[in-house]
């Protein structure tokens, strides 16, 4: 799936990942491809990326709030 | 002859303020490309950020949110992005020409009016007029999310408390680096076909950004923890996108502005020396010659007394 994490200046993230766990409002949650359509709003937290072969990398990115779109394309996160 | 020595040093000034303003001229250029840039780096967040309005627009929540509650008009406020530094032809006057008709327009009175000041020259022209300013920025190169987020809190809190019923943003908006214009849009009351039209403007129709589809409507979302909550955090946000598109326009006409300014005033320098080498040639001419008939002149005087 497409991530984008996304300051108003600044695109800190942007590609296909495996995964993505994420500090939501309700609790962390992990997103996995065909997650269904959801709209949270972030704690402050850590966002993990995975990419799409676990061995490739994982990326973390510190938030303090922010907002995270899942839709049948991706994941977007505006901080 | 005095006027020879004058002539010169007026060519040596001359010279030497070309070489002021060509330097101002390069340094503009580099600036601009910068901040042309920086324009593309706030696409994907702008996209991203008008998509999610998408989901939540037409919900009751939207509909009733302070910030984007329309009152009748009382109080105005107006954020004003100049330049720091002049020198840059009409770029800032044209700026605060469009605000102060705007407010005539609105026909509100002087002290129904407050001043967010971006840049030295607004909050001058506007505390001369003896308008209340609410709060003054200088004007900087690096354009952060801090501070945009400060300008939005600072606005949107006293929109949303009622102290104003309407908040503007004015700014030279970039059309080319020849052209610029002064525009003034409304951040508060937000307006989502405002927003979708300057998405739209910012959104790259080819290239890196422009690959996502909006996946339509229709489709069914799950809102969390409440859509009141998500509207607190993404309205805000929205406002910014206003504000940092405002600020990164202003910085690219400021640098174009200047830049041809200092180009038309190089190029008059250049021709100023080339009109003063020449009359100082003129006036060497005519020393010359002057001297030449002086000594001919006495060389006949000898000559007729030898006779």
């Amino acid at each position: 799936m497409h991530v984008i994490i996304a300051k108003v200046d600044e695109v800190f993230f942007e590609g296909e990942a495996g995964s993505v766990t994420a500090p939501g409002a309700e609790g962390e949650m992990t997103l996995l491809p065909r997650h269904m359509p959801l709209i949270t709003t972030l704690k402050k937290g850590i966002i993990t990326v995975r990419d799409v072969k676990p061995s490739e990398g994982v990326h973390k990115f510190p938030v303090t709030g922010g907002i995270l779109e899942v839709d049948r394309y991706g994941v977007t996160v505006i901080l | 002859m005095a006027g020879l020595k004058a002539i010169k040093t007026k060519i040596r000034s001359m010279e030497k303020s070309r070489q002021v303003t060509r330097a101002m001229e390069a340094v503009s250029a580099v600036k601009m490309r910068k901040a042309q840039l920086r324009a593309l780096s706030g696409r994907p967040y702008a996209k991203a950020a008008a998509s999610i309005l998408a989901r939540v627009s037409g919900t009751y929540a939207l509909a009733h949110h302070p910030l984007v509650a329309v009152r009748p008009l009382t109080k105005a406020l107006y954020i004003v992005i100049t330049s720091d530094k002049g020198l840059a032809g009409a770029l800032n006057s044209a700026v605060l020409r469009g605000v102060s008709a705007d407010i005539a327009g609105s026909g509100l009175a002087r002290e129904d009016v407050s001043v967010i000041a971006v840049g030295k020259k607004a909050h001058d022209f506007f505390a001369a007029r003896g308008v209340r300013i609410e709060a003054f920025h200088p004007q900087t190169d690096e354009i952060t999310s801090e501070n945009i987020a400060l300008l939005v809190r600072e606005a949107g809190q006293q929109f949303g408390a009622g102290a104003f019923d309407v908040v503007k943003i004015a700014y030279q908006n970039f059309l080319s680096t020849f052209e610029q214009r002064p525009v003034i849009h409304t951040i508060f009351p937000l307006s989502l076909v405002e927003l979708q039209k300057l998405v739209a403007d910012i959104v790259p129709v080819r290239g890196k950004f422009s690959k996502r589809a909006s996946s339509g409507n229709g489709v069914f979302y799950n809102i969390e923890p409440s859509e009141e909550e998500v509207l607190t955090e993404i309205l805000p946000r929205l406002a910014g996108i206003f504000v940092y598109h405002a600020l990164l326009e202003s910085q690219a006409s400021e640098h174009s502005a200047r830049m041809v300014a200092m180009k038309s005033a190089s190029d008059k320098a250049g021709d100023l020396k080339r009109e003063l080498t020449l009359q100082f040639n003129k006036a060497r001419q005519a020393v010359i010659t002057r001297e030449v008939s002086e000594i001919t002149g006495g060389m006949e005087a000898l000559a007729d007394k030898a006779i």
